[in-house]
């Protein structure tokens, strides 16, 4: 008998089984063979906007994303780097290969995580307990949490060849409606796609425009050093497609699955493949085409803004007119494809399915897109999984502090219509949720598991040395005499705290903060400085936005009787269905609601449900 | 003490009840079903059909109240959506307030609080918050112009106009995160660029709105009109004039008139408030004092402002305020003037008052009112006592073109509407700076969510749901 059983060896199920294992529980990953853990079968990358801050905050939490991404990273990027602070990101390119073995290993350390790899069959509850029966065995476990990707019923295109699978060479798992006919999935199938895989040495690189890795971005895991770089570093290409390409491309519209009916999935409209763009844009015929290696060893590159699902001679042809390519060789041609989704407004806020109780789902299963989405997920469901089994009551993380918490509750209080994608503009506190403060930000969270890993005295130092050094740069006052400035060649026009010198915007904070702490002998690392200095400029504007915030949301952490609501008299009738259906359980919640009337909050609002 | 979440019964005289009427009408309203008729209608209760007039008699144990006429709605199909009763009763104050007496004292009903019936329609869904205050509009208006107003609020007119706002701002948000999410996708010079085309349009359709509401609501919704000069200078005769009787006290001693003198006129089917004031001087009478520190208040703050002279004993010096804000200039004691020359060098005098602009002398002189400010000043050379029609009736057309003109700008009233506009024009044009020097953008983006929650005060609540859906609909994105 396990404790948790992870259905599904991919992002989400190893932040799940790694989590739960830090609990002394007994754990299984149950994956299809042939398949490696943590496999990367779409753009070979973790991070970027909305989604390094989520990898950050798994590390804090003790996740493993950033420690696997930093080991097998061959291109470091900042995104957004003249923004400002509060949006930049960091990206890394992933070797495919190196990233899998790696999560592999470490998982295979772990004492108590069995990997199984073979192909579950049914699952069904006997008592409060589970048997799953696979090809080859019988297992027990007191909970199971789902993160099978897109393997559910996964039906792959290329044109017009059909295969079945969630990917390319795998099998795929019937429906999960076979293995439980009670839980409710979405009624649209979601498809995601994925371009053709080129021959790196049929491209011509004189032709693009290169991105080297920067040395400057800082590793997500707190235990790396930020300069480290553990693999030699590649580069990245830039290509546009001209009219040429997109002629063929709309010539050949009858024979796109996506556009001839053949797939009526649903795609994202975020990122839509090279033919959506092609229709929707007539008169749009310049788009840009990152080309991005897959692996210091690997002989595929990743051509990232073309994913399509056309026949390959089709592909090979709109290929070539693409200037750097035309001479471009095709080693695995592009697909899409569909799969079942679950609809997850019938999940808690952490992950269990509300009407199945010891049963988790989490990642691309949920319908979201993206391996950063699937780890945290997949975090979240196996923490809960284990705090339900220790009888510590349900982990949740506040939106209003997490890009994870963002994720969480918008999934569970609206059914999605297309696949769900973190961007940053999901987040009402952008401010303050930022990359460098995460250790910040997660430090109370990670408390709350109990636990005694290094993660957990890096956090507690973190945190109290930010306190320090602010109430340092708040409280100590510099003046222009100051040794400091003829050193550095900074005019100051009167006295004034560190804190404000570091807003001067003729200054850099992190520059200027790091020459300062030199110049005063402490040794301070630089995460520490980076975070300190970053929140130090924000905080005046954190402040105004949480002045304004406070009025609004004072109202949403009220927590409520959906059921009484439901039959009240003074709430319409299509309000109380879209509350029966979702369940709110905090005011916060039913505004989420798509279709909630002003008038209903309004009444929810004075009333004393 | 309140009422949100209130089920009581409660009753209400609907018709004004200060004085006798033919006819008043009694609601009730958030009862249970009609059995509290049981013992005090003539009819049988279960007899009684929706939306049908029932005749008949009112009985408080064995004593007869009133015959009436009883209109039953019942729930969801009525105002607010609750069970109505409406009773015509006969409309002696007394008589109708011994009936609501009765069911309060003997049925369970209490009185309602001022806008409860209404708000319980808010409650209930029947009607939205710009309807509520639509129907205030509607009920307290004292002209056709904002019988309309409250019409136009009640069927969403004004709502559209919002709109606008609303598409304006998502787009403007929608470029801001463009930015941030999709930079790469469009690049750098197309993100700047459209997030100042999306700004000025913002701003252009809250300035258009801000301009409308600029208008001084109190002015349009009860106009007065005010009289100021110097002691017998004439007012409190020019007011008997205008009002067509003798209201105020006139004589010869300075200081008659120490109060204000309020009265209702009829221009043109819109009414206005006729105010003739104590005069003004330097005096050490403490009431008179008072009076005169009223005067200048109240003068201040009216829609049509008439300054009366008497050229025998006028001191400009009296006045410390903008000349540019009165309306009409009256001389009056025409009869007692022989030097015509004291006419024109009190003109002189006042022209040179002026910020701006010359002084249009002529009695048919082009009126225009520019922006919401006063209207060319004309003036008047009247006899004392005696005014004759033709010069009244062309005050009054003074009167009348100003507020059509005002009118025709349609400005908002809602005052909660006028605050918040006000409130957003300031916001933003603070925000514009930030926009043109703030290189961060996080911190353009968190000041525009500030703004966001006002302009969702006037419209709803923005979601980043919406953004993202217009972002996906409206631009080229996505690798």
């Amino acid at each position: 008998m396990f404790d948790i059983v992870v259905i599904g060896g991919g992002h989400a199920g190893i932040e799940a089984a790694y989590i739960a294992s830090q609990f002394n529980l007994n754990i299984a990953i149950i994956t299809l063979p042939n398949i490696g853990l943590a496999s990367a079968p779409c753009n070979p990358s973790v991070g970027g906007v909305g989604k390094g801050q989520v990898v950050r905050e798994i590390d804090a939490l003790g996740g493993l994303t950033g420690k696997i991404a930093d080991f097998a990273g061959i291109q470091f990027r900042t995104l957004n780097e003249s923004k400002g602070y509060a949006v930049q990101s960091t990206r890394i390119q992933i070797d495919k290969e190196v990233y899998s073995e790696y999560a592999e290993e470490l998982i295979s350390k772990v004492e108590n995580i069995t990997i199984l790899k073979e192909k579950v069959e049914n699952i069904s509850k006997l008592d409060d307990n589970f048997v799953i029966k696979t090809d080859c065995s019988t297992w027990n476990s007191k909970k199971i949490i789902v993160t099978v990707g897109t393997f559910l019923n996964g039906k792959m295109h290329t044109g017009k060849d059909i295969s079945y699978g969630g990917r390319i060479e795998s099998e795929s798992s019937s429906s999960l409606s076979s293995i439980f006919t009670d839980i409710k999935t979405v009624a649209a199938r979601f498809k995601t796609g994925t371009p053709a895989r080129l021959d790196k040495d049929s491209i011509d690189y004189s032709k693009l425009e290169i991105q080297e890795s920067d040395a400057q971005v800082s590793t997500f895991h707190f235990e790396n050093d930020p300069a480290k770089r553990n693999l030699r570093q590649l580069s990245c290409y830039l290509a546009r497609t001209n009219e040429k390409t997109l002629d063929i491309i709309r010539e050949n519209k009858h024979n796109s699955p996506m556009f001839n009916g053949s797939i009526k999935a649903v795609g994202a409209r975020y990122c839509p493949s090279i033919e959506d763009k092609a229709y929707r844009y007539p008169d749009k015929n310049d788009h840009h085409i990152f080309i991005e290696p897959e692996g210091l060893n690997t002989q595929t590159m990743y051509p990232s803004g073309i994913s399509t699902s056309l026949p390959s001679d089709i592909q090979a042809k709109f290929m070539k007119t693409i200037n750097g390519l035309d001479q471009c060789k095709i080693l695995v041609p592009g697909y899409a494809v569909e799969y079942d989704v679950i609809d997850t407004t019938c999940l808690s806020y952490g992950l269990e399915y509300k009407d199945m109780k010891g049963l988790y789902f989490a990642g691309q299963i949920n319908g979201t897109s993206g391996y950063e989405e699937a780890s945290g997920q997949g975090l979240i469901a196996g923490i809960n999984a284990s705090f339900s089994l220790l009888n510590k009551g349900v982990f949740k993380l506040s939106r209003e502090e997490s890009y994870i918490g963002v994720m969480i509750e918008d999934l569970i209080s609206n059914t999605r219509d297309e696949p769900y994608r973190l961007f940053t503009a999901r987040s009402e506190n952008r401010l303050f949720i930022r990359e460098d403060n995460a250790n910040l930000r997660m430090h109370s969270y990670r408390l709350k598991l109990g636990l005694n890993k290094s993660i957990d005295a890096y956090n507690k130092q973190f945190v109290s040395t930010h306190f320090e050094l602010m109430s340092l740069i708040l409280e100590n006052f510099i003046s222009p005499t100051d040794e400091f400035f003829k050193k550095h060649n900074i005019k100051l026009a009167r006295r004034m705290s560190i804190s404000e010198l570091l807003k001067q915007t003729s200054l850099d904070p992190i520059m200027t903060l790091t020459e300062f702490f030199e110049h005063l002998g402490l040794h301070v690392p630089r995460r520490t400085v980076e975070s300190l200095a970053i929140s130090n400029k924000y905080k005046g504007y954190i402040d105004k936005a949480n002045e304004h915030n406070r009025k609004l949301s004072k109202l949403d952490n009220k927590s409520l009787n959906w059921q009484e609501l439901a039959c009240s008299e003074n709430i319409s009738f299509e309000c109380k269905q879209r509350i029966e259906k979702i369940k709110p359980e905090t005011f916060g919640q039913l505004k989420l609601i798509e279709g909630i009337r002003p008038a209903t909050l309004a009444a929810v609002a004075g009333s004393n449900l | 003490m309140n009422f949100f979440d209130s089920e009581d019964p409660i009753i209400a005289c609907s018709t004004s009840n200060i004085s006798n009427a033919a006819i008043s009408i009694v609601r009730l309203s958030g009862f249970h079903d009609l059995s509290f008729l049981e013992d005090c209608f003539s009819l049988d209760y279960k007899s009684i059909k929706a939306r049908f007039a029932h005749y008949g008699s009112l009985h408080s144990k064995s004593n007869k109240l009133d015959d009436i006429v009883l209109t039953y709605f019942k729930g969801p199909n009525s105002y607010n959506g609750e069970n109505i009763l409406e009773l015509s009763v006969h409309g002696n104050v007394l008589n109708v307030n011994r009936i609501i007496n009765f069911f309060i004292n003997n049925k369970n009903f209490r009185r309602a609080y001022p806008g409860e019936f209404s708000y319980r329609a808010l409650r209930n869904k029947k009607l939205n918050v710009s309807q509520v205050e639509g129907l205030d509009l509607l009920l307290n208006a004292n002209s056709n112009f904002a019988l309309e107003q409250g019409n136009s609020l009640l069927s969403g007119e004004l709502k559209s106009s919002y709109n606008n706002l609303y598409k304006n701002f998502i787009n403007h948000k929608s470029s801001l995160e463009l930015s941030i999410d999709f930079l790469e996708d469009i690049g750098e010079s197309e993100s700047h660029r459209q997030l100042k085309d999306s700004f000025n349009s913002l701003y252009e359709s809250l300035l258009s709105l801000y301009n409308r509401s600029l208008a001084n609501s109190c002015n349009l919704v009860a106009p007065d009109i005010c009289l100021l000069g110097n002691p017998n200078s004439g007012k409190s005769t020019f007011f008997n004039s205008l009002l067509k009787f003798d209201r105020a006290i006139v004589s010869n001693i300075q200081g008659t008139t120490r109060d204000f003198i309020k009265e209702n006129i009829l221009i043109n089917e819109v009414r206005y408030s006729l105010i003739d004031t104590a005069g003004i001087r330097n005096t050490s009478d403490e009431i008179e004092h008072i009076g005169i520190n009223k005067a200048l208040s109240i003068f201040k703050d009216s829609f049509f402002k008439i300054l009366l002279i008497n050229p025998l004993n006028f001191s400009i010096d009296d006045f410390k305020f903008d000349f540019n804000t009165i309306d009409c200039f009256v001389f009056t004691h025409r009869d007692l003037i022989k030097d015509e020359s004291l006419i024109s060098s009190i003109k002189q005098k006042i022209s040179s008052r002026f910020k701006s602009g010359s002084i249009e002398p002529d009695l048919d002189g082009p009126i225009g009112a520019k922006n919401f400010g006063p209207i060319e000043p004309v003036f008047f050379n009247l006899i004392a006592n005696d005014p004759s029609e033709e010069e009244i009736s062309s005050i009054e057309i003074l009167v009348s073109e100003k507020f059509v003109n005002l009118s025709n700008t349609k400005p908002i009233l809602i005052d909660r509407h006028v605050d918040v506009l006000r409130y957003i024009k300031l916001l933003l044009d603070d925000y514009r700076v930030v926009l043109d020097t703030e290189s961060d953008i996080s911190i353009i983006s968190s000041e525009l969510n500030i703004i966001g929650h006002c302009v969702s005060e006037l419209i709803g609540i923005i979601s980043p749901e919406e953004v993202l859906n217009n972002i996906f609909d409206n631009f080229c994105i996505g690798k």
